[in-house]
């Protein structure tokens, strides 16, 4: 499976691709083990092909086989910016074991895994499911495009609710949840807890759900009642949501000072909510 | 065997600008930071005796033994700084100062002062009738004025206490700062009454509290500092005034 290239490759890819052959010979040899314990490759994952199909690293945009595909993807806007970057967080990820054509599939493919794994993702932590009590079943297959989104759409519909200083709010909402993510799984490492940093990064966005439900809600209806107690129910239901994860995470004794900044992040963030009209 | 030491002679050396004065600035500005960086990465890594060693400040590990409290103790903490006259704190927590009370009642006190301002002047609009608009830069200037003086006053007194060769450690010194700030939660708080004068009286009662709470327990301290000791505490006791004076005017002046 060695490499027959005519086209001279970008000088850093050649050792990524020896180390990735290796790597392959390796765990053919040594049958279909996973190489990452904390994330088995349940679907079919991408793997960087080694055949002669024009092979750029991953920091350059995939050109022929999705060129093709691209128009197809037009329509959709929303998972637009994940289809390019789809294919390349896929080329990226692990999975050494699996068919190496994931990178020629149909763009609307890759979408659809990606869009059925946030949507899973989302049942179980968001969702009442029997795995919740044991979080380190529950998101093993953690992925961050889900929480990306829910992000970006709280900033958005925040700033479409602004009536001024739009911009300014859509900065101000995405620097507190995105850096608030951050904050809080230092913040748990720091105290002594056990967690994943990226697996609490897609927890702590994927909580953020039921409060995009209610900013929705918050942005069609304007009355302040009705905004209050929408709010009030979102949060507690994001609180609920991410409260299993959290309190594992840490030593019983330290359990409120993880929370309680988990909870003071909602908080602030139903009150973004509730203000902005 | 203070490596500082000749550094605070070529410091003082600087600071009597005995020369023209004026192209002497940006070296002795160079020569403090410099000063204050190798301080700060001794301070926080000899505060602990831990096995780390070299330039571990950017890692999670470097920071873990200021962490190491429980729901206990903050609490407890956050008790002993609503009485400001026992002046007891700074020897509690001289063994095992933290970084998360001081760091959480900082983000605490943003969001309830951007909060907080943001109903006051939504509720004096709308009794006036008038058009209201939620101003974003209440949560922008709280947080750099919270952070700003948690981060930077502790700095500069940690500077001029060595200076004095009265030295404290830094982190006891953020631990003290951030402490004393909880006061302003309740306050804030109170000051939701309509009344002006109420609210200058909690203003002014909240932040003698917390300004008798700094200068109280540092005086402790510095009494060896020799005969500028009152000058520095009393320096201390008015810049947290102060701080209480510009929230009060910042966050419930309305103009309507």
């Amino acid at each position: 499976m060695s490499d027959n290239d005519t086209i001279p490759l970008h000088p850093s890819s050649q050792s990524d691709i020896d180390e990735i052959e290796n790597l392959i010979h390796a765990s053919v040899q040594s049958g279909p083990a996973t190489v990452f314990p904390a994330r088995p490759p349940s679907p079919p994952r991408a793997s960087i092909p080694v055949s002669s199909s024009p092979f750029m690293p991953s920091n350059i945009p995939p050109h022929p086989p999705s060129t093709t595909q691209k128009p197809q993807a037009v329509p959709v806007p929303p998972p637009l910016p994940a289809s390019s970057g789809n294919g390349r967080a896929n080329m990226a990820a692990s999975g050494f074991g699996s068919p190496p054509n994931t990178l020629t599939e149909p763009v609307l493919d890759t979408v659809k895994r990606d869009l059925s794994r946030i949507v899973s993702n989302l049942k179980l932590v968001v969702f009442p499911n029997p795995f919740r009590e044991d979080p380190g079943k529950a998101l093993r297959d953690w992925d961050l495009w889900g929480p990306f989104f829910f992000i970006v759409f709280l900033g958005l519909i925040l700033s479409w609710s602004a009536s001024v200083k739009k911009s300014e709010v859509f900065a101000v909402a995405f620097a507190l949840l995105a850096a608030g993510a951050v904050i809080l799984t230092l913040n748990v490492l720091l105290l002594g807890g056990h967690i994943i940093f990226f697996q609490s990064l897609s927890l702590l966005g994927y909580c953020l759900f039921p409060l995009d439900v209610g900013a929705l809600i918050c942005m069609l209806k304007d009355n302040v009642i009705v905004k209050v107690v929408v709010v009030c129910v979102t949060l507690a239901w994001s609180s609920w949501a991410a409260y299993p994860f959290m309190s594992s995470a840490v030593n019983p004794r330290r359990k409120a000072l993880a929370l309680y900044p988990v909870f003071l992040m909602y908080v602030s963030v139903g009150f973004l909510i509730i203000a902005i009209d | 065997m203070s490596p500082s030491s000749s550094q605070i002679q070529v410091f003082r050396h600087f600071l009597r600008l005995e020369h023209k004065g004026r192209f002497l600035v940006v070296p002795s500005l160079l020569a403090m930071l410099m000063i204050l960086l190798q301080n700060l990465h001794l301070g926080l890594v000899l505060m602990k005796p831990s096995r780390v060693v070299g330039f571990t400040a950017f890692t999670v590990a470097a920071y873990k033994p200021y962490f190491d409290i429980d729901t206990s103790d903050v609490l407890e903490r956050i008790k002993d700084s609503l009485f400001p006259f026992r002046g007891s704190f700074n020897e509690k927590t001289a063994s095992n100062p933290d970084l998360y009370g001081p760091f959480w009642i900082c983000t605490t006190l943003i969001f309830v002062a951007a909060s907080i301002g943001t109903f006051v002047t939504y509720i004096a609009h709308k009794l006036n009738k008038k058009e209201w608009d939620y101003d974003i830069n209440l949560v922008t200037w709280s947080a750099g004025l919270f952070y700003g003086y948690v981060t930077i006053v502790p700095l500069v007194l940690y500077i001029i206490l060595k200076y004095f060769s009265a030295p404290s450690g830094l982190v006891q010194l953020f631990c003290l700062y951030g402490y004393s700030l909880s006061v302003f939660i309740p306050a804030l708080c109170l000051s939701l009454v309509p009344l002006d004068i109420v609210r200058w009286v909690v203003a002014g009662v909240s932040g003698f509290m917390s300004a008798t709470f700094v200068a109280l327990n540092l005086r402790a301290h510095i009494k060896s500092a020799g005969e500028r000791w009152f000058l520095i505490v009393a320096g201390i006791f008015l810049l947290q005034l102060a701080l209480s004076v510009i929230l009060k005017l910042y966050l419930f002046t309305v103009r309507v």
